[in-house]
Order: C-alpha cells, then sequence, then structure tokens
C-alpha cells in the first residue's frame, strides 16, 4: 500500500512539472516572432531595389556614374537590381557591390543581410552574427553570366511588300500559228517604266528565225536554234523602253509560212511596282493569238471550278481563192462552237444562250481548243516521216515446205510413176494451183509423163505464207519515205542477204527467191541481220524474227552466220543472247513463233529474244502469219511516222484572226489569299521526266497551279498529278488534228499533297502513239503562305548578310537581308553558315528553316529570285531572355 | 508517515504555483504579441497602394501609400491630411485599433501619425521597415500604442 502511495505522489509531481514545463514554452514562443519581420525586411529591401531607377536614385555614386557617362541613357530607366544584375552579367561585380552599398546605406544598421545573384555574392553588410535568419529571392529574367543583357532583335516575315518585284506573262498555245504571231501581254501596272522592269524575255520553241516588234518598235530579228520539244530563251531586254503601262502587243513574224508557228511557250516582264493588284476571284479570260496568214491554233483554256457563263468572240477574215470550200472552225473540247463555210469575214458574239450546245458541267480543269480549217481541198496536214531500218528475218528450214494454210494459189503435190525403159520408178510432182479440186491426175504435167498418180495434197507451204507476208510487211514498211529494208534467210546457217533497200520490187524477187530445206539457226539470222545496220544512234533500227521451229544450232556470238548444231538448251540460249544483243545496241527485236511444231520452250526463247514481251508474237495457225506481220509494220510505222500540227497552205490563201476572246466566270476550287497570307509564285526546276517529282512545302495553299508543257508539232495527251489523271485528250477524240493542244495544264488545287508529289506528262500524235515529253517543262503554282514570323533571340549586333539557300538542292535562291545590306558577309543555309550574334541572320535562317521541311539543307519551295519580299523589323536595346537567374537577400540579426 | 504528507502537500502547492505564474505571464505576453502584430499589420498595409489604387479621402476603402513600390507623395499628403481631420475614421482605415506615429528615417525625414506624443514607454511598440522615398532606401518607424 504504501509502496503504491508512493508512486501516486510521483506520478503527480511528474505531471505538475510537464505541465509547467509546456505553459513555460508555449509562452516562451510567443513572445515575438523574429522571422515575421526579418521577412518583411527582405522582402522590403529587394523591392526598394526594384523601384527605385538609376535614373531617379538619390545615391552619391549612382549620381556620379550617371554623370560620368558609366550609367547610359538608355538604362536610366533600369532598376537599382536590373543594373547591378547587367553589371553582373558583364562581370563587374565589384561595381555592382559598391552600388548596393551605397544605395543600402541608411538601412546598413538596421539589420545584416547579404545580397546574392545565382549564388555569387554582391554585397554583404554585416551586422550582428552571420547567420542568415531570412532570404528572399527574386528571379532576374534577361540576364546571365557573360551574356549580353541587351542587344538587337530582328523580327523577320515574308510579304508581299510593297514595291516587290513580280511579273506579267502571256502564254502560246501548244501551237500558236500559221503566220505572224502576237499575244498580247495584259495590264501591266500604272507605274511601270523603263527602270523597274527588271528583265523582259520570251521562251518559246520555234523552228525559224523570227522578227520581234513591241507595240510596233522594232526589237531585232533573233535566231532560232529548234530542237524538238525544247524551248529556246530570247532576251528582249532591249526592247523595255517599248513597253507603257497597261496592254502590250508582242508580234513574232516568220518568213516561212510553213513553219511560221510557235509550239508553246510565253513571254514574260519582270518589275518592280508598288501596286498591288489582285485579281477577282472566279473570272477568267483565254486571249487568242492574233494570227496573220493560215489561223491554226492548237490551245486549251483553264476553268479551275465550276463554269457558271461564258462569251465568246471571234472577229477574222479570210482570202479565199475561187472553186476552194474552205470552213473556219472552232471547237472547245470535242464540241464545235463555230463553223463558217466560206465566210471571208466575220465578227460573231456568243453568249450562254447560244452556247447549249456546251455541257458547263463537263467543262472544268483544262480543256482542249482548237481553231483552224477543215474540209479542205486546198490545204492538208503533214505527215511526217523519220528514217527506219528494218530488216526481215526469215526462216526457211526444210519444215517451212509443209502446208501451211488453204489459201490460193494452193502447191499441189503428189506422187508420180513412170516408165523407163522396162521399170516402173515414182517420183514426187508439185505446182501451183487454184482449188484443192484441181489437184488431181497429173496436173502438173511435164516429165515425166506419169501412168500413176497417187497421194495428192493441196495446200499453200509454209514458206509460201511465209513469203506472201514478208512481202507485204516490206511494202508496208516503205510507205514510209524514209524506210529502208532488208532481208535475210536462214535455216543450217544464213541462207540468203539482201542489204537496206527501198527498192521494193528488188526485196520482192529476194523473198520470192526463198527455199525450204535445212535445220534452223536463229542466231545466225540474227548476228546476219545485226551487221547490216549502219546507224544505231537514233534508235529506228527495227527487226522482224520469223520461225517455225525450235533453234538446232549455237552461235559463238556477234558475226557468227553458220552456227553449230547444238542441244537445245544451248542453241535456245544462244538464240536469245543473239536477239538481246541486238537489243542492246538500239535495234527493236520483234519475234514471231508460228506453226505448231514449236515446243514450249521453243516458244519461250524466241518470246525471250524479243525486246520486250510486247514484241512477241506466236500462233500455230499460219493463216494468221499475215496480220501478225501487220500488226508488227503498223507498230514500226507508228514508231517512225506522225500527224503534225502543221498545215500546208494552199495558193493564194489567207487569213487573220484578231481581238478574239474567251471570258467566262467560274465557282473557283479555291479562293484567294487571305489576309493573313502572302501570295506567292512558284516555279519547279525543268521536269527530268515525263514522270517526275517535286516536294510541296506544308506551308503553302494552292490558288492555281498548272503544268507547262512543249509538244512541238504533237499534242500534250496525258497529264497527271499523283496518279490522278487531269488532263487526257483521248476523251476527246482520237483524231488529234480536231482537238487542240494545251502548253499550260491547270492542276487542281486539292491535288496536292504535302511533301513529295508525283507528276506525269506525255506527248502524243494519236491514241497509243506516244511521243515522249519535253524537258523544259515546269510547275508553275500560284500560292499563299502562312508562315509564322522569326524573332531572334537578343543579340549584340544587327548587321545582315547575302543569302544563299539551295533550292531543291541545285537552284540558289539568292536574297540579302536586309535589302539594304551592301557588306561581303555571305551567308549560306544550306549548312548553316552565318553569324548567329547577328540578329539578322539567326532570324532569316529561322524563316528559312521553315520552309525545308524535309530537314535536307534546302528550301522545299521554289521561290523566284525577289518574288517574295522579306519584311524586316529590327529592335535595338532589347532585353535578353536568358534566365531567369536568382537574385536573393539573406537577412542575419 | 506525517513528514511524507507534508512533502506531498509541498509538492503540489508547489506545482500549482509554478502553473499560476506562467498563466499570469503567458496572459501578458499575449497581450503584447498582439499589439506587435497590429503594428506590424498596419506597417504592412501602410507599404501597399490601398484600395481603389487611386484612393482619395472620400473613395478610400483601405489605406496604403505605396505605388510601384516606392511612397507616392501624394498618397502620403493625403494620409497626413486626414488623420489631421478625421483620425478614428482613418483609423479604422487602417484597421488600427491603437494609435500610432510614423516616421520615416534618417533624421525623420518626416513624420505623420494619429498621436502627437508618445506615452510612456511601457505600452509602446515599435517596428522599423525598409522603403524607397523620393529615390532613396529609407526606414520607415511604425510606433503605436494604448
Amino acid at each position: 500500500m504504501g509502496l503504491g502511495q508512493f508512486f501516486t505522489i510521483d506520478a503527480l509531481m511528474a505531471t505538475g512539472i510537464l505541465l509547467g514545463v509546456i505553459v513555460l514554452i508555449t509562452s516562451g514562443s510567443g513572445h515575438e516572432n523574429p522571422t515575421s519581420i526579418e521577412n518583411a525586411l527582405a522582402d522590403d529591401l529587394i523591392r526598394s531595389l526594384s523601384a527605385i531607377s538609376v535614373g531617379e536614385s538619390n545615391s552619391s555614386l549612382i549620381s556620379t556614374l550617371r554623370d560620368n557617362g558609366t550609367i547610359k541613357p538608355e538604362q536610366l530607366e533600369r532598376s537599382i537590381l536590373e543594373y547591378t544584375s547587367e553589371l553582373w552579367a558583364d562581370g563587374d561585380v565589384h561595381l555592382a557591390g559598391l552600388i548596393l552599398e551605397n544605395t543600402t546605406e541608411h538601412v546598413a544598421d538596421l539589420i545584416g543581410f547579404s545580397m546574392i545573384l545565382n549564388n555569387e555574392l554582391l554585397y554583404v553588410n554585416t551586422k550582428g552574427s552571420d547567420r542568415w535568419i531570412s532570404r528572399t529571392t527574386r528571379p532576374i529574367s534577361g540576364v546571365n553570366k557573360s551574356q549580353p543583357v541587351r542587344g538587337y532583335s530582328a523580327r523577320m516575315q515574308f510579304s508581299a511588300s510593297n514595291n516587290r518585284t513580280t511579273s506579267s506573262f502571256a502564254y502560246f498555245g501548244g501551237f500558236s500559228g500559221q503566220g505572224d504571231v502576237t499575244l498580247t501581254l495584259r495590264d501591266l501596272p500604272a507605274d511601270i517604266d523603263e527602270d523597274r522592269i527588271v528583265s523582259f524575255s520570251m521562251e518559246a520553241a520555234i523552228t525559224q528565225n523570227v522578227t520581234i516588234t513591241v507595240n510596233g518598235d522594232s526589237c531585232g530579228t533573233h535566231t532560232a536554234n529548234p530542237t524538238p520539244k525544247e524551248s529556246q530563251y530570247f532576251d528582249l531586254n532591249a526592247c523595255t523602253s517599248s513597253l507603257t503601262p497597261g496592254d502590250n502587243t508582242v508580234t513574232l513574224a516568220f518568213e516561212d509560212i510553213e513553219n511560221a508557228f510557235v509550239g508553246g511557250g510565253f513571254i514574260r516582264v519582270r518589275y518592280t511596282t508598288e501596286e498591288i493588284t489582285i485579281p477577282p476571284a472566279g473570272v477568267g479570260r483565254y486571249d487568242f493569238p492574233d494570227i496573220h496568214g493560215i489561223i491554226n491554233i492548237y490551245d486549251s483554256i483553264t476553268i479551275p471550278g465550276n463554269l457558271t457563263s461564258l462569251e465568246i468572240y471571234l472577229e477574222y477574215d479570210a482570202l479565199l481563192p475561187e472553186n476552194v470550200t474552205t470552213t473556219y472552225f472552232l471547237t472547245i473540247g470535242n464540241t464545235t462552237i463555230y463553223n463558217g463555210t466560206n465566210v471571208s469575214s466575220e465578227s460573231i458574239l456568243f453568249t450562254d444562250s447560244d452556247l447549249t450546245m456546251l455541257d458547263y458541267d463537263a467543262l472544268t480543269g483544262t480543256i482542249p481548243l482548237r481553231m483552224g480549217l477543215e474540209g479542205i481541198n486546198y490545204t492538208g496536214y503533214i505527215t511526217v516521216d523519220t528514217p527506219s531500218d528494218t530488216v526481215l528475218v526469215t526462216d526457211v528450214s526444210g519444215s517451212m515446205s509443209v502446208c501451211g494454210d488453204d489459201e490460193p494459189p494452193l502447191t499441189c503435190s503428189y506422187g508420180c510413176s513412170y516408165n523407163f525403159w522396162f521399170w516402173v520408178f515414182n517420183t514426187q510432182k508439185s505446182c501451183y494451183v487454184d482449188s484443192e479440186a484441181a489437184c488431181s491426175g497429173d496436173v502438173c504435167g511435164g516429165s515425166p509423163t506419169c501412168v500413176n498418180t497417187y497421194s495428192h495434197d493441196a495446200c499453200r507451204t509454209r514458206m509460201d505464207v511465209a513469203i506472201d507476208a514478208a512481202k507485204t510487211a516490206a511494202q508496208t514498211i516503205l510507205e514510209s519515205e524514209l524506210a529502208q529494208v532488208g532481208t535475210v534467210s536462214y535455216s543450217t546457217g544464213v541462207q540468203s542477204v539482201l542489204g537496206l533497200t527501198n527498192n521494193l520490187a528488188a526485196i520482192e524477187n529476194e523473198i520470192d527467191s526463198y527455199t525450204a530445206t535445212g535445220w534452223t539457226c536463229i542466231c545466225c539470222g540474227i548476228y546476219r541481220a545485226y551487221d547490216m545496220y549502219t546507224n544505231f544512234s537514233d534508235n529506228h533500227s527495227y527487226m522482224i524474227v520469223l520461225s517455225d521451229g525450235d533453234s538446232t544450232h549455237d552461235c559463238t556470238g556477234p558475226g557468227d552466220y553458220s552456227g553449230t548444231l547444238a542441244s537445245e538448251s544451248v542453241a535456245n540460249q544462244a538464240t536469245i543472247n543473239a536477239g538481246q544483243y541486238a537489243c542492246a545496241n538500239n535495234v527493236s527485236v520483234f519475234t514471231i513463233a508460228i506453226g505448231d511444231d514449236l515446243t514450249a520452250s521453243g516458244i519461250n526463247t524466241l518470246r525471250q529474244t524479243a525486246c520486250e514481251e510486247s514484241m512477241f508474237f506466236e500462233s500455230e495457225d499460219f493463216s494468221e502469219l499475215a496480220s501478225i506481220y501487220e500488226t508488227v509494220t503498223q507498230e514500226i510505222l507508228s514508231r517512225t511516222t506522225y500527224t503534225s500540227q502543221i498545215v500546208h497552205p494552199g495558193e493564194g490563201m489567207a487569213s487573220n484572226l484578231t481581238n478574239s476572246y474567251i471570258s467566262f466566270t467560274y465557282d473557283p476550287i479555291a479562293q484567294p489569299a487571305m489576309i493573313n497570307e502572302v501570295p506567292i509564285t512558284i516555279q519547279t526546276p525543268s521536269l527530268n521526266d515525263c514522270t517526275d517529282e517535286f516536294l510541296f512545302n506544308p506551308n503553302l495553299r494552292v490558288i492555281n497551279a498548272h503544268v507547262t508543257s512543249y509538244s512541238d508539232e504533237h499534242w500534250t495527251s496525258l497529264v497527271g498529278i499523283n496518279e490522278n489523271t487531269v488532263f487526257n485528250i483521248s476523251s476527246y477524240g482520237s483524231e488529234y488534228k480536231y482537238l487542240g493542244d494545251p502548253f499550260i495544264v491547270g492542276l487542281p488545287a486539292d491535288r496536292f499533297v504535302s511533301g513529295t508529289n508525283t507528276i506525269a506528262i506525255l506527248t502524243g500524235s494519236e491514241p497509243g502513239n506516244e511521243t515522249g515529253c519535253s524537258v523544259n517543262n515546269t510547275i508553275v503554282i500560284d500560292a499563299a503562305v502562312s508562315i509564322n514570323p522569326a524573332v531572334s533571340i537578343v543579340t549584340s549586333k544587327a548587321e545582315g548578310c547575302h543569302w544563299n539557300v539551295l533550292q531543291e538542292d541545285t537552284n540558289v535562291y539568292e536574297i540579302s537581308i536586309p535589302t539594304d545590306y551592301d557588306g561581303t558577309k555571305q551567308c549560306y543555309y544550306h549548312n548553316a553558315t552565318y553569324d548567329d550574334d547577328d540578329a539578322y541572320d539567326r532570324a532569316a535562317y529561322m524563316l528559312f528553316r521553315q520552309l525545308d521541311v524535309s530537314n535536307s539543307g534546302s528550301i522545299d519551295i521554289y521561290l523566284r529570285e525577289q518574288e517574295l519580299s522579306v519584311e524586316v523589323a529590327i529592335t535595338q536595346d532589347v532585353p535578353s531572355l536568358w534566365g531567369p537567374s536568382e537574385y536573393s537577400i539573406e537577412v542575419t540579426r | 508517515m506525517r513528514a511524507q504528507v507534508s512533502y506531498l502537500d509541498f509538492v503540489i502547492g508547489f506545482a500549482i504555483f509554478i502553473i499560476a505564474v506562467t498563466i499570469f505571464f503567458n496572459h501578458t505576453g499575449s497581450q503584447q504579441q498582439e499589439r506587435e502584430i497590429n503594428v506590424i499589420q498596419l506597417s504592412e498595409q501602410l507599404l501597399s497602394p490601398g484600395y481603389p489604387q487611386d484612393w482619395n479621402a472620400s473613395t478610400a476603402l483601405r489605406l496604403g501609400v505605396l505605388d510601384l513600390g516606392e511612397i507616392n507623395e501624394t498618397k502620403w499628403d493625403q494620409l497626413r491630411a486626414m488623420l489631421n481631420e478625421e483620425p478614428e475614421k482613418t483609423r479604422s482605415l487602417l484597421s488600427a485599433p491603437y494609435d500610432f506615429i510614423i516616421r520615416i528615417e534618417p533624421s525623420r525625414l518626416d513624420q505623420i501619425g494619429s498621436g502627437t506624443s508618445l506615452p510612456d514607454a511601457q505600452s509602446i511598440h515599435r517596428i522599423e521597415r525598409i522603403v524607397a522615398y523620393n529615390g532613396t532606401i529609407v526606414r520607415l518607424e511604425v510606433i503605436g500604442w494604448v
């Protein structure tokens, strides 16, 4: 019990003491709150240093610094905190400390404090202990150790600025002729004069020298250097004084009317102007070229939207010889708008109500337009030949003597028994008969006289079939005036040869002499034929190889015309080798496998001997040989002849076309440039091939685009973009000579994709007869560009540079930034060569970087020089955006 | 056993005495702390722009003399005038339950207040703040009393 009482007393005592201690501790902490006031003082100090500018400070030291120019006028607005921060960034920590000491002198005895910037002590006021009890910080942006705190910043963006450089164009059609051709350059700006014209030029495909006049003023005679499907550049800068504001005419005069035409091209004036003309949306116009000679126009109109109204005006006159029926016609697409037979003069206006024959809904995109002559007996279209060499390589092996078909004249064969003294002999007789019924008895007659005949068989031998077909083929090929034909017959080796000639009789005589005998050395015939060609460069060498059986002989190579009997596989391979050798040397080898003697491997051998699969023909039926030869020879003809757009004008004929036009309105697919967009015109480099690729920058929005196509005297037949056909002339008809020929083909805005685009262009003279494309074709895009302005960081200088920017790795876009930069510094975008401490350079690089979507070092927009202005704004004394750095005040007591 | 009881009484009594003394001083300290907090609050309010920011005697809802971190002399003078003309209202707008004097140091550059002279030192509470005034960093002394 006593023990328990004692413990209770102890517990009460401990509790009492504990309560006392708790109360004491609690009351002690409530006496004052030192961190509260110290925190407030630290905040006070940093706020005060921020509030007083060095311009208004009454500090004696700052006053001295102001007076001696250490503090520059542009720095007067900065607070003491900012100014000392800048001194720190510049490395002058000592002066920063002195200023802080001087400006805080009235509070120095109040409290101890340290001023620290990014852990570097600027100033310490020692009072009391050196242990800080309160710390406050403030972020200071725009300062960084050893970095400029103030400087230049450039803001740059593309713009269609005043006084920009731009161009006006007038386009020729695919064929504008024949005679003197006049184009009108519309709406040159009111402020244009000789000084503002940067260049005046023509790019056109012409075939003879031309005399050019501008607004009636002579612009000299220019020499043509005609190359098919290639344009030629003509410098017209000597004639800039003849250009005036408004409409200007440029006339091309030729001497020889037969070649007086332009096969595509344009006239271009580049100039600077302050006039900004925004063409009305949804309105288009096509001006016919004025023609003085024989009206012969192949062109197109492009309607980039849904047609809503159309107006056509024609004005022409014609000098018509007596007893000649001549019809002038105008077609749009394949619809005839106008037919004027024997009309000597016409001025006629068509409006919507007169044009009901047109389906407006179908008139969108590029539509062929043709104006010319029809129903003529005084003029004619030219069929143009090109030289060609064709060798007929014919199998005359023994198997060719068997029956081929039943077409007369038939060869009647039968056995003949005849007496000689006391003996009876048998022999074979054969001769031609008109019918199978005629093949009976001793129909062939002659010696010996048959006492008995048997086994009559009437048919046309394979050899006869082949002879007839080869002769017809030769005749067909020689329809082309510049064609030559040679022949080679082969069996065990080469049997006979006739060199290349256009003498049809000689060819027929040679072919008629063929007789069937021996083995089948196909490679012998091919190598012999190959050695007959003399010119492989024009790619018009053809070989037609015929065989009715598998190859039996091997050849050692070119020059081996006799061959060696070999196994099937060796002989077949030798045949393939011979054919492919010829193919590799620009000889187009066709092969024909005919008859039912050929094995599968023999057929396959001839298939592989031809240059292409499409150049191999086969049939078991010899009666089809003639049609096969016909197909092959027509193919050769189509490759060597074509219909030209040129006409032969008749004597005494002339016609003039003037002031004619087509105007139309439409609902456009693409809207013009918006307020926040800059309109630009970009042009790709010349397209390298009929199918080529180009890059399209996603910052661009297509307003209008077209591709040019120099088709020479052929027609632009097919244009596609990204596998979408946008123009196919054959959809308007198969006789191209009645259809227009576009020089420019519209590319719908909605067919472009960001990044790589594919364009395909073909020309031709009739369906299936493609004639390649020009190497001068190019794509021109009117686009709206929306590119973010580029703003440089703060740099210590702003001088500028001459920039060289690669476009598609090759073309160089040159621009001086700013435009008045006259220094010598050269900058290069592709390898990032520029001064990164120059505000202009940094902003320019950032701007170009936006145009390099593929990050290839070349920009993806093909800018014509100065087509796009760079608008530059430079700002001086701009605070840097470094940091933020941390300005701290630690209070001690 | 008796001695033991006396010892227990002594211990208990001593503990009660200690607790009573502690509670007394704690109460006294709380009053002092409350006065000091009021002075700090007064200084905080003074070192603000007030409300509305461009207040005057008739529009003021809360008084403060700072603009852009520096004492605005116009506001300072308006406060002086208000303290002279309507001291009770002004004290209320400053949330100051006690009289006070505000001095700009060093050398008493200026002084305003709701009272004219300092009373005896026992009930005075005083703090110093730092403020920008007329291009100079100075001390702002705030003194409050009952």
